[in-house]
């Protein structure tokens, strides 16, 4: 049971504002783990990539925008997976793709899926 | 103060179920009040009221449930939300400090939480702004009629410890 009010605002929220910050909140959470497990402090994150620690606080306490250059730094500083593309193929039945498209698919180790939550 | 009923307001989470309160005069609940005013597309407030929506469902409702880190924020007898500004969990620290609004709520278990109304915040004080002030005091007299239902096991927990009822009546729950 929902009040009407629930679905018409979270309607107007947008899929990627919640699909970036849930991916967000998994990358930073993800990260704190990894800081956690191998007792790594955010100075030390710091020095390790060359930045300065304020410039890390920003990067986990807010929204900070990610770029795939510094998950890259971050993976290997680690050397630990943060994100992985999902290998879900798109079948034929649920392919809303034009079959142009789908046939270029077909062999591929890209698709569309989004990626997994860490 | 007039009769109110406590009505389910969002039950669709896997963690926690979201109910609220009817006053019998007014043709609206407490909670579709408050986010009908501030979620307008109209409000300067909007996207806050949307940040506060989706926090309320996703991050209590449907990921975490109604833990201690959300519930933080202590007004006499009532909780507000958002709740205090702190870097973890990861869902407080996207709010930001200085969030503008102010949404009162009890907390009966990690299950159930009971939204009342609220308004945004512009002085040090609820008390001292103006428009939280009244809904501030009408929170504290909602949760004082309240906990004494459920300390005198008017209104009680069902066997699951997730649904609120009343103790004769069943889903009906007027106070």
């Amino acid at each position: 049971m929902k009040a009407p009010i629930v679905d018409e605002l979270m309607g107007q929220i947008s899929a990627e504002q919640i699909i970036f910050q849930d991916l967000y909140i998994d990358l930073v959470l993800r990260i704190n783990q990894i800081l956690a497990e191998k007792q790594i402090g955010r100075k030390e994150l710091a020095e390790l990539l060359g930045k300065k620690p304020s410039e890390i606080s920003k990067w986990l306490n807010s929204e900070h925008n990610f770029t795939l250059k510094s998950i890259a730094k971050l993976t290997a500083a680690f050397d630990e997976p943060l994100i992985e593309i999902s290998s879900r193929k798109i079948s034929k039945k649920t392919n809303h793709l034009a079959p142009r498209l789908y046939k270029q698919k077909l062999n591929q180790t890209r698709n569309f899926a989004e990626p997994k939550t860490i | 103060m007039s009769n109110f009923e406590i009505v389910e307001w969002y039950t669709d989470g896997r963690q926690c179920k979201v109910y609220t309160i009817h006053v019998l005069t007014k043709q609206d609940n407490e909670a579709s009040l408050f986010f009908g005013k501030y979620g307008s597309t109209l409000s300067p407030l909007h996207n806050q009221a949307l940040q506060l929506l989706q926090f309320i469902v996703k991050s209590i409702c449907n990921k975490h449930g109604a833990i201690d880190d959300f519930f933080d924020r202590h007004e006499n007898l009532v909780n507000a939300l958002p709740p205090l500004p702190k870097k973890q969990p990861i869902e407080i620290a996207i709010l930001g400090s200085a969030f503008p609004l102010r949404l009162y709520c009890i907390r009966v278990n990690e299950q159930i939480v009971i939204l009342f109304n609220g308004g945004e915040k512009t002085s040090n004080t609820a008390q001292d702004s103006k428009d939280l002030s009244l809904k501030f005091y009408e929170a504290q007299s909602f949760a004082i009629k309240i906990q004494d239902a459920l300390r005198s096991f008017i209104i009680e927990l069902d066997g699951t410890k997730r649904n609120l009822r009343h103790y004769q009546i069943g889903n009906k729950m007027i106070l």
